[in-house]
């Protein structure tokens, strides 16, 4: 057919469309009211009909269609999973590839990524074998159009494919879509990868919506090698807040023994209220005596975080001296600070004080008293 | 008195336009959140492919969580929930549950099973609520906390746990309730993607003739009694079109009460639960929505349609009439309470289109539906409207309302399939025609029961009776 037979076609059908559309107004037109809206009603009731009978037909195909899939995946787990326990159940067996239809080699990969995911070592370089010859296939895909699709086909090349197919994972930092971009920082932040740091760091600032724990988890697992990077980005004053967080956060959760003195610097400028709990926290975690002097001026902070932090904090860091500074934070009207003040006050084993305390009548003795029984001392 | 008959008979058609609107705007609705449901499903069923839970549990810093569990003369069915709540798949989250002074043996029940002994707990919020008379922790749990208060209903229990809450998230639920081992970690998920996020809904489900071994669900069926069965249909139109569909709108306004994820603080700047009303939880969301958008604070509310608390549901007229009339109260009282978010563009699309539909359409609806049976019967009678026209009229109502249904048993074919024997699909076919004829007109009645009711002011829950789950195990907490 030429297009210009095509075009004609189309003018046909669009012809004999607008005519019966004209019969059909015209018909209506001629009706009185009543009648029009009883033709229209019964008109709407066989669509309806029609309607209600393809969903329902569709959702028997459905269920049928789910059937058959689940019996013949099931079938084809089965017979793959007998031969894949063979080649990890024998030493020294040769590898031969498990025959997969072409129909079948997403499902076949995607299988196998399910069971790496239980496996380490010499185990799941086995599975990672199996998977090689399908994996090109995978990285096709990462031009899906669906970005959750990319982002699971990304975890799939990261876990069967790593480090062979690092360039289209790299490539996925630069996506639009968080949720592919956030994928591929996640494998990258890989701990046996720490020079991936230079590749994450600077698209970590887009992740602006993530929680930031999900962040600083991500660094943290990146391992110490990767410090001496957060701990510019922590010093950094011009860097972004939130960067600085999860690097602060991460620097905590790595036990790097030189993060308190930045966050002591940082401490000092006193810039962000987040950014000085998390610095707080490095106290609290790593700090040394010689941070008192420091904290002590913080507990009287006018911004409810910070004192929070300060007084945990201090705890961790101060003596028996600074319990009557504790003591003072019993009467902060922020209840948080008062439960962190009094557990500080634990912590330092301010024991005497704390059974004074809930001996009182102060409105808030039942802090003291959870305290005491959270050390046994109740 | 021909002029009275005329005027009568123009009230009575112009009633009867006002019933057409309403039946068009509200199946407009309708459609358009099934459809929108319908996209969004996929979208999160491709998601989810993509996301692993186990590595997210492991490696991506999840928030510690509390999840409340507020029971009333629950002693059928406290123990085995919160057996269940204890074996949840989560890393680090304690459980709270607040006896709101049972007067049946649910606390007895409770210390007995768990072992409970007095324990010393902090307030850290100061939330107006009734008295606690003492603090428990389980000797066998260390995570499993109980405060026993004086009555002051389900709001009031949830706030005193909101009072006690040292997490920054928490979970609502009800005490009844059956979550699933993953629930937790796919509710949370939301909070992780989106720091904004202060609230996210799951799905309910219906629990009734399911077996429950150990705390977990093995055999999901559908219920043997014929008006929990209607209720399982409800359920799947509520939740997998209704909800989905508003929350593809970014204009959820309903989380229910029996599961919900909510920042701590976001809650406590807002006041926590009201006490006046029945329907807290969806007056949680309205404030929660209303504080952030006079503020112009950026935050995200959503739903999740996987995590899954399973849960009883009434199985006698008498008592899920009694609860349709509560929720209808509760919608009515939080409506008229938040009005002045009504067309009202501060409120952005919560304004100007979620608060409009669930105003005149939920709330009102049943005001005018009911009306409109009897008034359309005077019609016909008085001979105003043609007798086939009305035929007509109705049987679109009802097929449109079949395939409405069958779309949402769709959508859980397509997503989730929780019904797998074939029979209950067919089941769910049939129900999904039968429930127009009895069933449909019965709720309406119920509604407008409760839409009277919240006229009057009238307060209070009623008493729901609880027949308890159908376990295989008779094994201790311990």
């Amino acid at each position: 057919m030429t297009s210009e037979n095509f075009l004609q076609y189309l003018e046909d059908i669009w012809g004999w469309v607008q005519n019966r559309g004209e019969q059909l107004f015209s018909h209506f037109e001629k009706l009185p009211r009543l009648e029009m809206a009883l033709q229209v009603l019964i008109l709407t009731i066989v669509f309806l009909l029609i309607l209600t009978l393809i969903i329902a037909m569709g959702v028997v195909l459905l269920r049928i269609k789910n059937n058959v899939i689940a019996k013949r995946y099931s079938r084809l787990e089965q017979s793959w999973e007998g031969q894949i326990m063979d080649f990890l159940s024998a030493d020294g067996v040769e590898l031969t590839p498990v025959e997969v239809r072409k129909a079948d080699r997403l499902f076949f990969v995607q299988y196998l990524y399910r069971f790496a995911s239980r496996l380490r070592g010499h185990e799941l370089q086995i599975i990672k074998d199996l998977a090689r010859p399908h994996l090109p296939m995978v990285a096709r895909k990462l031009q899906s159009g669906y970005p959750e699709l990319r982002a699971r086909n990304i975890n799939i090349l990261a876990t069967l494919g790593f480090p062979e197919f690092i360039d289209p994972i790299i490539e996925a930092l630069n996506e639009d879509a968080p949720i592919v971009k956030m994928a591929a920082a996640r494998i990258l932040a890989d701990r046996n990868y720490p020079e991936h740091i230079g590749l994450i760091m600077p698209v970590l600032s887009s992740f602006d919506e993530w929680s930031m724990n999900f962040l600083a988890s991500m660094l943290a697992g990146m391992g110490p090698e990767i410090a001496y990077r957060l701990r510019e980005e922590l010093q950094n004053p011009e860097g972004s807040v939130r960067v600085r967080i999860a690097s602060a956060e991460a620097l905590r959760r790595m036990g790097d023994l030189a993060a308190p003195d930045i966050a002591v610097q940082v401490l000092e400028f006193g810039q962000d209220p987040e950014l000085s709990a998390s610095c707080l926290k490095i106290l609290r975690d790593m700090g040394t005596p010689r941070h008192r002097p420091l904290l002590l001026g913080l507990v009287a902070s006018p911004v409810e975080v910070i004192r929070i932090h300060a007084m945990s904090a201090l705890g961790s860091v101060g003596s028996i001296k600074d319990s009557n500074t504790l003591r003072q934070g019993l009467d902060d009207p922020s209840a948080w600070v008062a439960l962190q003040a009094v557990r500080s006050m634990g912590q330092l084993n301010a024991i005497e004080l704390l059974e004074d305390i809930a001996r009182s009548d102060h409105p808030r003795v039942a802090i003291a008293r959870q305290v005491l029984a959270e050390r046994n001392h109740l | 008195m021909t002029i009275l008959v005329r005027l009568l008979e123009m009230l009575l058609e112009g009633f009867n336009y006002l019933v057409l609107v309403y039946f068009l705007s509200l199946n407009f609705f309708y459609l358009l959140t099934t459809i929108l449901a319908f996209f969004a499903l996929r979208r999160y069923a491709r998601r989810m492919e993509a996301v692993d839970l186990q590595s997210l549990i492991a490696k991506a810093g999840v928030p510690p969580v509390t999840l409340f569990a507020p029971a009333y003369n629950e002693e059928a069915t406290c123990v085995e929930s919160i057996k269940a709540l204890l074996a949840l798949n989560y890393p680090e989250y304690e459980v709270l549950v607040i006896n709101d002074g049972s007067k049946d043996s649910t606390m007895e029940q409770l210390t007995q099973a768990f072992d409970l002994k007095p324990a010393a707990r902090y307030k850290v919020a100061d939330i107006a609520a009734a008295k606690v008379r003492s603090i428990y922790q389980s000797d066998f749990h260390p995570n499993l906390w109980v405060i026993d208060k004086e009555n002051g209903g389900k709001a009031d229990a949830l706030n005193v746990a909101i009072n006690y809450c040292r997490t920054p998230l928490f979970c609502a639920m009800d005490a009844d309730s059956i979550l699933e081992r993953d629930a937790l970690i796919r509710i949370v998920r939301p909070f992780l993607e989106d720091a904004s996020t202060v609230a996210a809904g799951g799905i309910i489900r219906i629990v009734n003739d399911c077996t429950l071994v150990g705390g977990t669900l093995t055999d999901i069926r559908l219920p043997k009694n014929l008006w929990a069965k209607f209720q399982v249909l409800e359920y799947l139109r509520a939740f997998l079109s209704g909800r989905m569909g508003w929350s593809a709108l970014n204009a959820t306004l309903i989380i229910s009460g029996a599961f919900g994820m909510f920042k701590r603080s976001a809650v406590v700047a807002v006041g926590g639960y009201a006490h006046d009303t029945v329907g807290e939880d969806m007056e949680l969301v309205v404030k929660l929505h209303r504080y952030h958008l006079e503020r112009k604070l950026p935050y995200k509310i959503s739903y999740v349609p996987d995590p899954v608390a399973w849960t009883e549901c009434p199985e006698s007229t008498k008592i899920l009439g009694r609860q349709r009339d509560r929720w209808q109260r509760g919608l009515f009282e939080v409506l008229a309470r938040h009005r002045v978010m009504l067309f009202n563009p501060r409120y952005g699309r919560i304004g100007m289109f979620a608060f409009p539909y669930f105003y005149f359409l939920e709330m009102l609806g049943p005001a005018i539906e009911m009306p409109g049976y009897v008034a359309f019967l005077i019609a016909i009678i008085w001979g105003s409207v043609s007798y086939t026209y009305m035929l007509a009229f109705f049987v679109v109502a009802i097929v449109f309302g079949i395939a409405l249904s069958l779309f949402s048993v769709a959508l859980e074919e397509l997503t989730f399939r929780r019904y797998p024997r074939t029979r209950d699909l067919f089941q769910l076919f049939f129900l999904a025609i039968i429930e127009n004829f009895g069933y449909r007109q019965l709720t309406i009645y119920w509604r407008m029961h409760g839409f009277i009711s919240a006229l009057r002011k009238v307060q209070g829950w009623g008493i729901m009776e609880r027949k308890g789950f159908k376990t295989t195990t008779g094994a201790s907490a311990k």
